[in-house]
């Protein structure tokens, strides 16, 4: 048996800021046994995010990136296999870390907020009470003092009127306030890692700017590491540093938001690119990408997006690269090229 | 709230009306002479002409319509001919025993029927669950009178269990002083346990009974709402949140959960009302469904008539109190419309 | 983002369950027949009691209604159920009052669902009065505990077996009328159902082929399980003495008879007519669950 982790590795002096990776996941592969057949969701998923730097995970909807966030948190059931080379939080590796242990960071350590806070939240609980659940939970206070931090929290997150906001039910709150209380919820205890899973869709354009705003604030208050789930490029590329791209189960680039937006090496990114509207783009200048996802209970080829790809050759059917064009630009691709296609 | 309650109290009127009219036309329309039925089986033409008169069955429709709807509002239930005394007295001095007994199958099938819905809810497609599911299913084919004649059988007249099945107490007990007229609580407050334990010992063979046939949908509708709950976002934030599982499961989980079956209760409330005349003929309960077997055994209309509205009522009144529990337990329900 | 904690990646193309076809219908229903005993199992017990309903008399070992000297004999050889208290054979009893039982739930259901059918497709596709209406009627019947209704109505019509069907149907009715209008509702918008109106279909021809066809395979469902409730209903308005009269063997009078022998030990006269009506009710519940998973495998509950 492993040695119990406890408390997170003590981050020393000698160890630059920026080089300590809070999240560190390599070759993590998740499939699910369901009735028609095991479903390979993700298949040698590799990211990490530095301290103090906010990871982008994009794509098109189904291509694993909530997973990989769930299987972080061990928030997958009992139906899920999941295996990975490694997977540390905050210095804790949770590939042989006890249950409890790994259990203990969830709200702590990592937080997460959730995409449809309405629906997100308890409909028949009070937020108020809600946030004192968790505020009790990870720190030791009195009901009393839950309270204030309960209201402290809320005004924080500039919920106007908090107290008596205190009472309302989520079904009360708009959309976006309802957002703000899961960010409250989120930040109740001080997490090192927040996980946000599209925390905009659904939301106006101006509460949606509003909502990340407050996101990065308070991120770059606690120094804490970020992964933004999205799949609006647009948003992603104004508020993150990195960016993994997901694509069927796979990451098929990882690399900076300035490489993204003028050199993207993988066809699958150059396509979402060309997908993503700009304020100087118009209907008719946006590009479509072709095809589908594939079917993940089918034996899959070694590159999922082959098919759909307009630069496929016989290499391709070979088993997949990691191609780094450079230290923080990784490609899965055997033909990645530099510059425009 | 009250405002609430006020207007549920109101949406509740129709249904009154409704229930006046069946009622009226149920015993009033009755092929042949109904002055000869509400006058009895040893009625002499005299007797029956004298009755008609009384009862204004002489008069056009609507103006018996009107004297029926007034006399009811006034609590004038008719009189009953078995016993010559008005029916709403009958009924009213039976009541309490068929509530006691309704109460207690209540109870015992929440008691079951939740543990097991919530058992099966926590292993789905296990063992447990096929178990759980087959049991309520299997109880719920199950007629209630049978089960009641079932249960004296084996545990009574075979392994000599239970107290003999004729009535809320035997001879020997002292009834206690009424209170609420459950024999059991009126026992309880005037500290004589000796009979509170002899009182429920007598209700529990037909609790049981009556309480059997609720346990399927109980028991179902708990399993469902709790998985339904269980899988749904609100719990996967709390369990991100890292709440304790004591307070996922109970405050956020069961809580939840609770919803739909505060809305089975009412057609629950419907199958209990019915089989309580079942339940009282076999175990021989002074309640007012043995009352409203004789009275149909010897056609004594007026009083069968009383029954069916004072059961009618009854039963608006729980539908009532379901919805106004929905409410408290659902916050999301006062707000609507 | 889908309710589950588990958020599954989009399948593409997943396999339709639906029968389309005899064929697969007949597939489907041996599948469910192989892999669920219990559905089989019901099956089975269906046959045998459509058989005893109908050649009841010609396949019972003695005459119903023959009384004998062996008064209360306990089961035996020669009387497998035993005998009751006026020496007549208890198996013999039971399986005739198959078809009065039977005749009694199925007649009942029959009506109720053909009007309850009517009445609430109408107020599902036509809306307005009709449903307003048609509403109302339903929450009168509503208003009552529903076996005392059925009391009153065969109280009030005569103690006879066509007024226990008729306070049986109307009693039923509430519960097609729901489930039909609201079936109705949800597919009066249809694209197949907009088709057939701008093609000049009048609104009772629309009802009766396009719309109703579809509904029946759920309303079978209802069917099934409803005429399990049916029974119960019948055999307890005649365990308290209503609609059918001794010596007619019927299951509800031959509990309610037996039941004055158990003080003194003699089970057989009451235990073997519940026990019937238990495997009936059984039997059809079983049916109905199993005709769910036939059309619908993901209802179960």
């Amino acid at each position: 048996m492993s040695l119990p982790a406890t408390m997170p590795r003590p981050i020393v002096a000698s160890d630059p800021p920026e080089k300590v990776a809070l999240v560190d996941v390599q070759d993590l592969s998740v499939s699910f046994r369901t009735r028609d057949g095991v479903v390979a969701a993700l298949d040698r998923v590799s990211f990490s995010v530095a301290r103090g730097r906010t990871l982008g995970m994009v794509g098109e909807s189904g291509s694993g990136k909530s997973v990989s966030a769930y299987a972080l948190m061990h928030l997958l059931g009992a139906a899920a296999d999941v295996s990975a080379t490694r997977m540390t939080l905050a210095g804790i590796d949770l590939l042989t870390a006890r249950p409890d242990a790994i259990r203990a960071l969830r709200g702590k350590t990592v937080a997460m907020i959730f995409q449809n806070a309405r629906m997100a939240l308890n409909p028949i609980r009070p937020i108020g009470l809600q946030l004192m659940d968790v505020l009790r939970r990870h720190r030791a206070l009195t009901r009393a003092d839950a309270r204030d931090a309960a209201l402290a929290a809320l005004s924080e997150v500039r919920i106007p009127d908090p107290k008596r906001r205190f009472d309302a039910y989520p079904f009360e709150l708009s959309g976006g306030m309802c957002q703000r209380v899961m960010i409250a919820l989120a930040f109740a205890s001080e997490p090192e890692v927040l996980i946000a899973d599209e925390p905009t869709t659904g939301l106006d354009v101006t509460t949606q700017a509003t909502i990340m705003d407050l996101i990065a604030e308070k991120a770059a208050r606690r120094a804490m590491s970020t992964i933004l789930i999205t799949h609006d490029l647009a948003l992603a590329a104004e508020h993150c540093d990195d960016f993994a791209v997901m694509h069927a189960g796979h990451v098929v680039e990882r690399c900076t938001t300035e490489t993204l937006k003028n050199a993207a090496a993988h066809p699958y990114t150059s396509l979402l690119v060309g997908a993503t509207p700009t304020a100087a783009s118009s209907l008719s200048g946006l590009s479509a990408i072709p095809g589908n996802l594939p079917d993940l209970r089918a034996t899959l080829p070694a590159c999922r997006f082959a098919h759909r790809c307009a630069h496929r050759r016989p290499v391709c059917e070979t088993p997949l690269p990691r191609r780094v064009l450079d230290p923080r630009h990784v490609v899965a691709c055997h033909m990645p090229w530099k510059g425009t296609p | 709230m009250t405002r609430l309650i006020l207007r549920r109290l109101a949406e509740a009127i129709p249904s009154l009306i409704g229930v006046i009219i069946v009622t009226f036309v149920i015993s009033h329309t009755l092929p042949g002479d109904p002055a000869a039925y509400f006058a009895g089986p040893s009625a002499t033409p005299e007797s029956i002409a004298a009755t008609r008169t009384a009862l204004g069955l002489d008069r056009p429709l609507p103006v018996q319509f009107a004297d029926y709807a007034l006399a009811l509002v006034q609590g004038d239930l008719g009189q009953s001919f078995i016993s010559g005394q008005p029916v709403l007295d009958d009924l009213l001095r039976r009541l309490p025993a068929s509530l006691e007994l309704t109460v207690f199958a209540l109870l015992f099938a929440v008691a079951v029927a939740l543990p097991l819905g919530l058992l099966a809810a926590a292993n789905p497609g296990t063992w447990i669950d096929h178990l759980c599911r087959g049991t309520v299913t299997g109880a719920a084919a199950f007629p209630s009178f049978f089960v009641g004649l079932m249960l004296i059988f084996i545990f009574y007249y075979s392994l000599g269990i239970a107290p003999s099945p004729i009535g809320r107490l035997e001879i020997f007990f002292a009834i206690p002083p009424t209170i609420t007229g459950f024999y059991t609580i009126d026992a309880l407050i005037a500290g004589d346990f000796e009979v509170a334990r002899a009182a429920f010992g007598q209700l529990i063979l037909p609790a049981i009974s009556l309480g059997l046939f609720a346990l399927a949908p109980l028991a179902r509708m708990t399993r469902a709402s709790m998985l339904g709950v269980l899988g749904s976002e609100f719990i996967t934030t709390a369990r991100a949140q890292g709440l304790s599982q004591w307070t996922i499961l109970v405050t956020y989980g069961f809580r939840n959960a609770l919803l739909p079956l505060v809305n089975v209760l009412g057609m629950i409330f419907s199958f209990l009302l019915g089989a309580n005349v079942l339940i009282e003929q076999v175990f021989g309960w002074p309640g007012v469904g043995s009352y409203a077997v004789e009275a149909v055994l010897v056609s004594d209309y007026a009083a069968i008539q009383g029954f069916v509205v004072m059961m009618a009522f009854l039963y608006i009144l729980l539908n009532l109190a379901v919805d106004i529990l929905n409410t408290v337990v659902d916050p999301r329900v006062r707000y609507d419309a | 983002m889908t309710h589950e904690s588990t958020p599954l990646p989009r399948r593409v193309g997943a396999p339709q369950r639906a029968p389309s076809s005899l064929a697969q219908f007949a597939a489907n229903l041996a599948h469910v027949l192989r892999t669920n005993l219990l559905t089989a199992f019901a099956a089975l017990i269906f046959l045998l009691m459509i058989l005893a309903a109908l050649l009841g008399p010609q396949i019972a070992p003695y005459d119903p209604l023959a009384t004998s000297a062996n008064t209360l004999n306990p089961p035996s050889w020669s009387h497998w159920f035993g005998t009751d208290h006026l020496g007549r054979d208890v198996l013999s009893r039971v399986i005739v009052a198959t078809r009065i039982d039977l005749g009694i739930a199925v007649s009942a259901v029959a009506i109720s669902f053909v009007i309850g059918l009517t009445l609430g497709a109408c107020a599902g596709y036509f809306g307005g009065w009709t449903d307003r209406l048609t509403g109302r009627f339903v929450d009168t019947i509503m208003a009552f505990p529903l076996f005392v209704l059925a009391m009153a109505i065969v109280a009030a019509l005569g103690n006879t077996v066509w007024n226990i069907v008729l306070a049986t149907a109307i009693i039923n009715l509430p519960f097609y009328i729901r489930f039909a209008r609201a079936e109705v509702n949800i597919r009066r918008d249809a694209g197949y159902v907009e088709a057939a109106r701008l093609g000049g279909n009048s609104a009772p021809r629309i009802l009766a082929v396009h719309i109703i066809p579809n509904i029946l395979p759920p309303m079978m469902v209802q069917v099934s399980l409803n005429l399990g409730w049916a029974i119960l209903n019948a055999a307890g308005l005649s365990f308290i003495g209503l609609g059918v009269r001794p010596p007619t063997p019927e299951w509800g009078i031959m509990v309610s008879e037996g039941a004055n022998y158990i003080f003194s030990g003699e089970w057989w006269v009451f235990f073997f007519p519940g026990a019937a009506l238990v495997l009936a009710v059984f039997c059809f519940n079983l049916l109905g669950d199993g005709l769910r998973d036939i059309l619908d495998p993901k209802g179960r509950t």
